[in-house]
């Protein structure tokens, strides 16, 4: 590989620190014996829990964060231990992983491995295979209540209106739930104003990523992907805000002085699939090291949060459900190919990249057909690459090096005319 | 005297072809070199000078291929065997659309639009299953000679059901059907049968546009050639030096660049 080309967000690195303060309050709140949500799933319930002042963990989002920092390792080997073996998707064994994880390891062992217990479970199922199973292991490893918000899925164009009420309808249930597991009345009031709040943070990012269709662009998918922190950790609070509009401030900076992400920019490219958390960094390095800019992908452009013109202080359910049924994954492939395509056509992408992630059969088993439908459509060339989101072990660095040097060389045979 | 080499840095095999600045074609080499290192592809190249009467000063543009391209510092430009497959191939047959590789790690499938360019690829190399090296193996397991594995298994009247593509599941498979008394030319020839399976669907995934041509080291091996046709309904044409397509793949590059620098 060439010279690092990597022109990193200096506002990006602001996610690491709040992220590191959530986990903070956490173990504080778990010190306090106060209560204690475990959400999987697509991250819907937050704002309904933040309303009533209750402490989360994400699993999803803290086993993206134990891979990133390289702690997952352990808590991989106690889940596999319990025979969640390797197929399994990866973000469930290291988040069981940590929920397993002997009190003395647990204790004496990484402050992100020292997650407290919870006092019930929460699951946003978009249509994964596992996340129930997820959400029912952790229920009975610490014998505490679920509730499963199922989000529906648009196999067909589908009633949207009807797919609406089904969804304003659960959560008006997960509401109750929450006022039976709290013993308190639900605050309407605060969850207006942290729909108004969200509304405004997600507006700001929203703006800052569609400012990146200019080239070079000024941020990359992996700050986009690092940057979902904001999303996952901070909805409802201040702090949201003010990241996202360091963040926004920094491209504004950018694109006035025509400062790209990658040094001297020469391929704009489309991620397909999740983040591969261990590589974070190394793929970022790897493809500004070629001039190649990955520039938008699904995962972050059309997955958390990325509708807030549907949110309305007024509708606060309504909003969050509008927001969760926009999610790629409830979609079906005519939708994905024609989202994904017109997503290519405004950031001009020059090729696809598609992350075909081992452990996450849902999102990966529709990738062929969308590739191979945005890339004819597109004119555009498209390559595969097998890892994961959470487990490094299915990672080849040889094998990445030689997939997207060749579709640049793909790219460049096609200017080239020949 | 600007001449050009493309240096293929293979899993098992190095392969180089020298040319002159007008194109022709000098020399060509393929040596086995069983761990990827410089000094094996040096070796490999200083063999091709050595046939054609030219010494290592003459170069004046070398691009390596293969998964050892980056590893070795004497190239002045490294190129994917994607792109390089895809360069040779058209350069030998200008009528194929679609490449069949089988080396001794990987396997790729690879589409060419109707001017030679990439439209498209396959690869499956995270392990050894179906290539080269699992076929080595078998050969050593079941004690025959690697190249005579080609001509015995097509006297095969009954093929055996091998179900395990994987090296070391395949192997006991053989031991089994071995001892099951299964002859060794059934044996072959269900491992040619699983072999062409499990490229029948890459290739698919692909595309298969005719003309199809067939490189790589088990491209010398008429029983999986002979499968995969079947198995394809097509006719696969084999170079007359299978081996040697990277490697002619990266000349080519080499004598464009002196011809239009890009580097």
């Amino acid at each position: 590989m060439q010279q690092k080309r990597t022109n990193r967000m200096d506002s990006v690195a602001l996610v690491g620190r709040a992220v590191d303060g959530f986990y903070a309050d956490l173990r504080d709140a778990g010190e306090r014996k106060d209560t204690v949500a475990f959400c999987d799933g697509f991250p819907l319930p937050f704002p309904l829990l933040r309303a009533m002042d209750v402490s989360y963990f994400y699993g999803d989002a803290y086993s993206a964060l134990v891979a990133a920092r390289h702690k997952e390792k352990p808590l991989q080997q106690v889940a596999e231990d319990r025979g969640f073996i390797v197929e399994v998707c990866s973000y469930t064994r290291n988040a069981m992983g940590c929920a397993l994880l002997p009190e003395e390891q647990r204790a004496g062992g990484h402050p992100l491995w020292q997650i407290p217990h919870p006092s019930f479970v929460i699951v946003t199922d978009p249509g994964c295979s596992m996340l129930v199973n997820w959400g029912d292991a952790e229920r009975r490893q610490f014998n505490v209540p679920m509730f499963v918000v199922q989000l529906p899925h648009f196999w067909d164009d589908g009633d949207e209106a009807e797919a609406m009420d089904f969804t304003v309808k659960q959560l008006r249930e997960c509401v109750t739930f929450l006022e039976d597991m709290l013993h308190r009345p639900f605050n309407w009031d605060r969850l207006s104003e942290i729909i108004a709040d969200t509304k405004v943070a997600t507006t700001i990012r929203k703006e800052a990523m569609e400012m990146c269709k200019v080239a070079p662009s000024p941020a990359t998918f992996f700050d986009w992907a690092s940057a979902l922190g904001g999303v996952n950790y901070l909805l409802g609070k201040p702090q949201c805000r003010e990241l996202y509009q360091a963040i926004k401030d920094e491209v504004v900076q950018r694109v006035q002085k025509k400062e790209g992400a990658v040094i001297g920019e020469q391929y704009r490219l489309y991620w397909d699939g999740i983040m591969c958390w261990p590589k974070l960094g190394v793929l970022g390095d790897k493809f500004a090291s070629l001039g190649a800019c990955v520039v938008a992908g699904r995962y972050t452009h059309l997955g958390f949060y990325n509708l807030p013109e549907a949110m309305d202080p007024t509708k606060p359910l309504e909003s969050l459900a509008a927001n969760g049924m926009a999610l790629h994954a409830n979609h079906n492939l005519d939708w994905l190919v024609d989202n994904i395509s017109n997503l290519c056509q405004e950031y001009k992408i020059d090729g696809l990249v598609c992350h075909a992630h081992r452990t996450c059969r849902p999102l990966a088993a529709p990738q062929l057909e969308i590739m191979d439908g945005v890339s004819r459509r597109l004119g555009i060339p498209a390559v595969f690459f097998e890892a994961d989101m959470a487990d490094e072990t299915f990672y080849a660095d040889a094998q990445v090096d030689t997939r997207v040097q060749a579709l640049l060389e793909e790219i460049d045979a096609r200017r080239k005319g020949r | 005297m600007g001449l050009v080499a493309g240096v293929d840095i293979g899993s098992i095999t190095a392969k180089t072809v020298l040319m002159d600045r007008d194109g022709r074609l000098l020399a060509q080499k393929v040596l086995h070199q069983g761990i990827v290192n410089e000094a094996a592809a040096l070796a490999c190249m200083g063999a091709t000078l050595h046939d054609a009467g030219v010494a290592q000063d003459d170069l004046e543009f070398i691009v390596t291929t293969g998964y050892g391209r980056s590893l070795v510092s004497f190239g002045h430009k490294n190129v994917t065997e994607i792109s390089c497959h895809a360069r040779g191939a058209h350069y030998l047959f200008p009528d194929v659309h679609t490449v069949i590789d089988i080396g001794g790690q990987d396997s790729k499938v690879i589409s060419l639009d109707d001017a030679g360019r990439v439209a498209g690829f396959n690869m499956n190399d995270k392990c050894a299953a179906g290539t080269g090296r699992f076929l080595e193996v078998l050969a050593r397991a079941l004690d025959v000679a690697l190249e005579d594995m080609g001509r015995m298994s097509q006297v095969s009247g009954n093929p055996a059901q091998v179900s395990s593509l994987c090296t070391v599941f395949a192997e006991s498979e053989i031991v089994s059907l071995s001892a099951q008394g299964n002859p060794k030319v059934d044996i072959i020839a269900g491992l040619h049968e699983a072999i062409g399976r499990r490229l029948q669907a890459m290739v698919k995934g692909v595309g298969v546009r005719p003309r199809v041509m067939m490189s790589g080291g088990v491209a010398k091996n008429q029983g999986v050639v002979r499968v995969l046709e079947r198995l394809l309904a097509i006719e696969i044409v084999v170079p007359e030096e299978p081996q040697i397509v990277g490697a002619l793949g990266a000349v080519l590059y080499a004598l464009e660049e002196v011809k239009s620098p890009t580097v």
